[in-house]
């Protein structure tokens, strides 16, 4: 079955009490781009990114980022 | 070259397109207007028709041209001068060679002028800064079967076209030979090919684009 990387930004938004807005303000990303990552729209994303963000939501790569199975697949 | 530079260069030639498209116009749309205009007043009898005609076409001279002796002879003698290319003839005689002789640019300009109506589409892509528009790689595509096309229609038309119109004409002379000829433009040929091998890089570098886009 095919699969794709899901980001769970909405989980740990939840998680660490905090809006996009302040994590867009926090990582210096725009809330369009936070917006494409949060709905899986995103085609790829680069390591200061990744860095930026796990920084942001004290996280690591694993807790942001999830294997999971297409349901097209 | 500077970004600034690239854009005020971009700006220039989407202008000088802009300036030949309209003159093109006018001239695809006033030609067969005043070729037209100017046939019907060609006058019936052919002793007063004096045309002059526009073909491309080869010609050969003989010494029969100049030796009265040579002439008089079937043999034309020896051959003195041999050419080709945009031939202007005093017609006397042909009706359809002014008609014919002007079809074949204007078919020409018509396929010329589709061309450019790709390339001006895309220079006003490139003009918005939108040089990765997903419309410019069918637009770049069709412009290189235009090239394609032009170069192999051109050289039918001349000979084909040119036949018709020395036939009509019934031009000779002791010593001179007319003949049909054409020019065929390898490099133009290849060049329209490359430009269609160019759009699907285009494509991919559309594609790299979108999806560099989408990179956060």
């Amino acid at each position: 079955m095919a699969k794709s990387v899901k980001v769970n930004l909405d989980l740990l938004l939840l998680q660490r009490k905090m809006s996009l807005t302040e994590l867009s303000e926090k990582v210096g990303i725009t809330m369009a781009n936070l917006s494409i990552l949060k709905r899986g729209k995103g085609k790829a994303i680069r390591f200061s990114t990744l860095l930026a963000l796990c920084e942001a939501l004290d996280c690591e790569p694993g807790d942001l980022l999830q294997l999971e199975d297409d349901e097209a697949g | 070259m500077s970004p600034t530079a690239e854009i005020r260069l971009t700006k220039l030639v989407k202008r000088f397109l802009d300036v030949i498209w309209i003159v093109l116009i006018i001239g695809a749309v006033a030609w067969p207007i005043v070729t037209l205009v100017v046939g019907l007043h060609i006058p019936q009898d052919p002793a007063e028709r004096h045309t002059d005609v526009s073909v491309y076409s080869g010609f050969s001279i003989y010494s029969a041209v100049t030796d009265p002796a040579v002439a008089a002879g079937d043999d034309p003698g020896v051959l003195v001068m041999r050419g080709q290319g945009d031939v202007l003839y005093h017609n006397t005689r042909g009706m359809s060679a002014w008609y014919l002789s002007a079809a074949i640019p204007e078919i020409m300009g018509f396929i010329f002028l589709f061309g450019l109506f790709q390339v001006r589409k895309l220079f006003s892509q490139l003009v918005d800064g939108a040089w990765y528009a997903d419309e410019n790689v069918p637009r770049i595509r069709k412009l290189g079967w235009v090239v394609v096309i032009f170069n192999l229609v051109l050289p039918l038309l001349q000979y084909f076209g040119g036949r018709a119109v020395l036939g009509d004409m019934e031009l000779g002379a002791a010593g001179i030979e007319l003949y049909p000829a054409f020019q065929f433009n390898l490099l133009g040929l290849v060049t329209g090919l490359a430009i269609i091998i160019l759009a699907g890089v285009i494509r991919e570098a559309v594609s790299i684009r979108r999806e560099q886009a989408l990179t956060i």
